[in-house]
């Protein structure tokens, strides 16, 4: 995959040398560039047409507002020409949670989920407190860093969703055609609060709140609230949830995954100011009780038995597990491959929780 | 002293701080040292935007990420233990974390710290490279007095002196013990100050920080660099304390969950012919009591006393083929974010 306005070895603004290409939204391209001048790697964003040259200067200065750990920091804004800006980010080592979903774990088991949760309430907290509406928050919007190791979280594109905002009125005022050629739209419908639906213009503090909620059911269970597509607006204006996959009835996930859900629940509530604000929702998240150790990738050598089994990670000794320490089953066949949290042991390291990866 | 002016930045319409280069900094090696300190990924750790230079290119000052507020120097002393140690949790935690990218910060002090508008602990003004060639008064020891370790005040046979990680320990006690008091004890004024000093003593304070707490603190501020303990220490056993009665540990055991925390702090659990044992939690850790039979924890001889890790999984019996039952341990807590 390429980008269009940029190539590896342009320069942008004397101090951003272009390294390669990462990917595009809706509205942009990003790419991976060196900064010159302080010798560190950020994220270029520029905008990938005139229309939306226009917005994002506006896009630039309402990120920069937020400063917080868990929302990705905005570092400079380069102004080459009055038809070339860019926004440079600090560089998140990792990709999307949608990436994650899609590429590595269909779902997440409960302690990372409420780690993920914690931290995006907090991160949503400081926008708030800045006076800034995120209006787009999905899986694509939030970078993990590490991938499926999730070693930490930080809330992006908060400028580019008013942009996407406007773009999403503008098919909606289009008709149901043009709303389902809108790609931004569709991303963002199954997160979507019920008041955005029936006006786009209503995007408050509690959209957000609803569609955090939204994105952490789907992280825990694999599952759309809310489905997706356009089918999706109906079942958010009755906001009524699926019911909840068994896997997560498995006793050692179990209790977490009901506090999260009781969170979720709050969230998605179709009147507004039911909903907690974000200052509540840290409150909440904080009641939470998950082991915040780093997680690492292995592969499963072998059940030694209907029990146990032993996985080889990159470094350190082999790590022995315990079938229900396992996420979402109960045997894990040998080559397989997992995420982990390792604990020290004699002989070998201890594994908890064990989470397979897609294959 | 420090010439620095908040500014806005016309293009993204915030505040940034634009500070002058102190004098006698080693323009040479500066940008070097910028962009070694790009590295550090923490939290707690000031952003540098951008140099400004003069019209031959030289850098006259930096523009760095503005923090909103005053700084450490003559905050109102916290009341109670768990206040303090908050205090000090992410000051230890932001050290820690630039020493774990080994960079050594070289002034760490009040003057030095800053909450930002979400709580969250900034530190800035790096010791940056100074020009050991240029005028006189500015060779020898680097750093604010009261704050700087002895070993500082102590030249080497090439006449420079030596220092390691250390000093900032050393410094973070001295700021954790002013932070404490209000003021800065008498006792390390001195140049060099004569340690232990009777009236920085982390155990006679009016907060009565946990004995565990205390002593660690209290070796922060040996006088011999190699007793004081690493930062990250330091900010593990105050973040152990900060979760005082809020740890859980799920059981798993036949089958069945049982939840252990500080409301149900203890469970019996024992198969006939197998082996048996208590688990009880102290409101830091949960420890194995009353241990019978045989009983091995990951792979290794249970005993009283022994703390159970995080995560582990108990065996009782004799193994294979005897009959075996596992019991697992999860051990979890809120995350400490401070």
């Amino acid at each position: 995959m390429n980008g269009n306005l940029h190539k590896a070895g342009d320069i942008i603004g004397d101090r951003y040398l272009v390294l390669g290409f990462i990917g595009q939204g809706g509205m942009q391209e990003v790419y991976q560039a060196e900064d010159k001048l302080l010798g560190k790697i950020v994220a270029l964003k520029a905008p990938k047409n005139l229309s939306a040259q226009k917005r994002f200067k506006r896009s630039a200065v309402v990120s920069a507002k937020v400063n917080h750990p868990n929302v990705a920091k905005t570092l400079d804004y380069v102004d080459v020409d009055e038809n070339h800006a860019y926004l440079v980010e600090e560089y998140i080592p990792g990709k999307d949670l949608s990436r994650v979903l899609r590429e590595d774990l269909p779902l997440l088991d409960p302690q990372i989920v409420a780690r993920i949760f914690h931290h995006l309430a907090r991160g949503l907290a400081a926008s708030h407190h800045a006076g800034v509406i995120h209006r787009d928050l999905k899986p694509s919007n939030v970078m993990s860093v590490d991938g499926a190791l999730v070693s930490d979280v930080k809330i992006t594109d908060f400028g580019i969703a008013k942009m996407a905002e406007e773009e999403i009125a503008e098919a909606a005022e289009g008709g149901e055609e043009s709303l389902t050629a809108s790609q931004t739209a569709i991303g963002a419908l199954p997160y979507m609060a019920p008041e955005i639906i029936s006006s786009m213009k209503s995007a408050d503090k509690p959209a957000d709140i609803w569609s955090l909620g939204a994105m952490c059911f789907e992280l825990l269970t694999g599952i759309k609230p809310f489905g997706a597509g356009l089918k999706a607006v109906s079942a958010i204006q009755a906001g009524k949830l699926p019911p909840f996959p068994t896997e997560l009835s498995k006793s050692q996930f179990a209790p977490l995954a009901k506090d999260i859900l009781s969170v979720v629940q709050k969230c998605l509530q179709l009147e507004q100011k039911a909903r907690p604000t974000a200052d509540e929702l840290v409150k909440l998240c904080e009641t939470f009780c998950y082991p915040a150790n780093p997680r690492e990738f292995g592969v499963v050598d072998s059940m030694r038995n209907a029990f146990f089994g032993f996985i080889t990670a990159a470094a350190g000794k082999s790590v022995f597990f315990h079938r229900d320490s396992i996420f979402g089953a109960n045997t894990a066949a040998s080559g397989e491959r997992v995420v982990f949290t390792r604990y020290p042991g004699e002989g070998s390291d201890r594994a908890f929780p064990v989470v397979k990866l897609r294959k | 002293m420090s010439d620095a002016a908040k500014c806005i930045d016309t293009h993204l319409d915030r505040p940034v701080l634009v500070k002058a280069l102190k004098e006698g900094t080693d323009k040479k090696r500066l940008l070097d040292e910028i962009r070694a300190l790009q590295k550090i990924r923490s939290k707690h750790v000031v952003q540098i935007y951008d140099v400004v230079r003069d019209e031959d290119g030289e850098i006259q000052g930096l523009v760095e990420e503005y923090i909103e507020g005053a700084d450490l120097t003559y905050l109102n002393p916290p009341t109670t233990a768990e206040d303090l140690m908050k205090l000090f949790y992410p000051i230890a935690k932001g050290i820690a974390e630039i020493h774990d990218h080994g960079h050594i910060h070289r002034d760490v002090k009040r003057q030095n710290m800053k909450f930002d508008g979400e709580g969250c602990l900034k530190i800035f003004d790096f010791g940056l490279a100074r020009d050991e060639t240029a005028d006189a008064s500015t060779i020898g020891p680097i750093g604010t007095p009261g704050y700087m370790a002895p070993e500082l005040f102590v030249a080497g046979t090439n006449g420079k002196t030596s220092f390691t990680t250390a000093i900032d320990v050393y410094a973070f006690g001295v700021t954790a013990i002013s932070l404490a008091r209000g003021t800065m004890p008498n006792g390390l004024k001195g140049i060099p100050p004569k340690l232990p000093a009777a009236d920085a003593d982390f155990n006679g304070l009016p907060q009565s920080l946990p004995p565990a707490v205390a002593t660690l603190l209290n070796q922060c501020l040996a006088a011999d660099p190699t007793a004081r303990p690493k930062m990250s220490e330091v900010a593990e056993e105050l973040s152990l304390h900060l979760l005082h009665g809020q740890h859980r540990a799920f059981v798993g055991f036949s089958g069945r969950l049982y939840v252990l925390d500080a409301t149900h702090p203890a469970a019996d659990l024992s198969v006939a012919g197998q082996g048996a044992l208590r688990v009880r939690y102290d409101g830091l850790r949960f420890l194995l009591e009353n241990v019978t039979g045989h009983v091995a924890l990951n792979n290794q001889q249970a005993f009283n006393g022994m703390v159970v890790p995080g995560s582990c999984v108990i065996m009782l019996g004799l193994p294979y083929p005897s009959a075996r039952t596992a019991i697992t341990i999860d051990v979890s807590h809120p995350e400490v974010t401070l």
